[in-house]
């Protein structure tokens, strides 16, 4: 795991640019650095492969037109991932404001959320199952994978305590047990694709 | 995630193997080049347009609500001229056999106190709303 200091240390090329003057030295090197973070930031948020992606474009964006009134009083990244998680839930309340659910939709997205485990492969069924997770579950746990199990990192993302994230993965992780018991996939080996 | 029993252990192998991270496609950087260049002021013509589309949206579906909520005035105040009336015409022989003279006018105040008991409660539970 990266500590604070690393992480500060991190981003001090691209402040010494922007104190330099040399915004657009600074922001290749971001969009180098935060590109992938902050695709996988968005796809958690949003679950989209294509909606998280011109999320991702939209912040890079946002924080190009934004990078000289950068104010430095909070860590670069802290101001980049904010963007990012404004714009993923203006995004989805967006999405739920003009896709008002009807009785149908709601009753085919409750039938996605309980997959058939019969109809998928175990990694399939196994995202099925994080996919009925509480939101702030979900979220936590996806990134926590996607961020290679760094606590830290996910803290960051997400901009709350490590050890929020730590009660959030505990959770999410009892309670996909509790529901792979439910379904009676409770033995691990029909939920652990060995081909894979 | 310090996972400890058996299965904890096991799950955590496959969530790591399921949740995999998606991948930057290839003409990212490209793409994210082209947004940048792009006119700021063509990107706010844009932005307006969007702002513009949602207005309309929104006051369309007002204007659905308002003749929604108007055909639902016009349904209850025609329900509530042809009650009263069909209620009168069926138990005026039934109060004039029993009160003989004084039934229209008994009905009268019974019909207006029932009408002022439920205009007291609807105004009352529009204050509870309203507070």
């Amino acid at each position: 795991l990266r500590d604070e200091a690393e992480l500060t240390e991190e981003d001090a090329d691209v402040l010494a640019l922007l104190h330099a003057g040399a915004h657009a030295a600074a922001f290749d090197r971001i969009a180098t650095r935060y590109a992938p973070r902050l695709l996988r930031l968005c796809h958690a948020f949003v679950r989209d492969p294509a909606v998280a992606e011109d999320l991702a474009q939209e912040t890079l964006v946002r924080v190009w037109r934004a990078l000289a009134s950068f104010d430095h009083r909070s860590k670069l990244s802290s101001w980049i991932y904010a963007i990012a998680r404004n714009r993923c839930l203006s995004a989805i309340s967006r999405r739920r404001a003009t896709e008002p659910l009807t009785d149908e939709m709601g009753e085919a997205i409750a039938d996605e959320s309980s997959p058939d485990p019969a109809a998928l492969d175990a990694a399939g069924r196994l995202r099925g199952f994080v996919e009925t997770l509480p939101e702030r579950q979900r979220l936590a746990l996806t990134l926590y994978y996607y961020e290679e199990c760094s606590v830290a990192d996910v803290a960051e993302r997400l901009a709350i305590p490590e050890a929020t994230v730590k009660t959030h993965l505990a959770r999410g992780r009892t309670a996909l047990l509790a529901r792979l018991a439910d379904a009676g996939l409770a033995e691990a080996n029909l939920w652990i694709d060995p081909s894979r | 995630m310090n996972a400890s029993t058996p299965s904890e252990l096991a799950l955590d192998a496959a969530l790591a193997r399921a949740l995999r991270p998606p991948t930057l496609p290839a003409d990212f950087h490209a793409r994210l080049r082209a947004g940048i260049a792009r006119d700021p002021e063509e990107l706010r013509r844009e932005q307006c347009q969007n702002v513009e589309g949602e207005w309309r949206e929104l006051r369309a579906e007002l204007r659905r609500s308002r003749l929604q909520m108007g055909l639902g005035a016009l349904g209850a105040l025609t329900a509530a001229i042809w009650a009263p009336a069909s209620t009168l015409h069926a138990v005026m022989p039934w109060a004039e056999a029993a009160f003989g003279e004084l039934g229209a006018p008994l009905l009268a105040v019974g019909g207006t106190i029932v009408g002022l008991c439920l205009a007291g409660a609807a105004a009352s539970g529009r204050w509870r709303l309203v507070e």
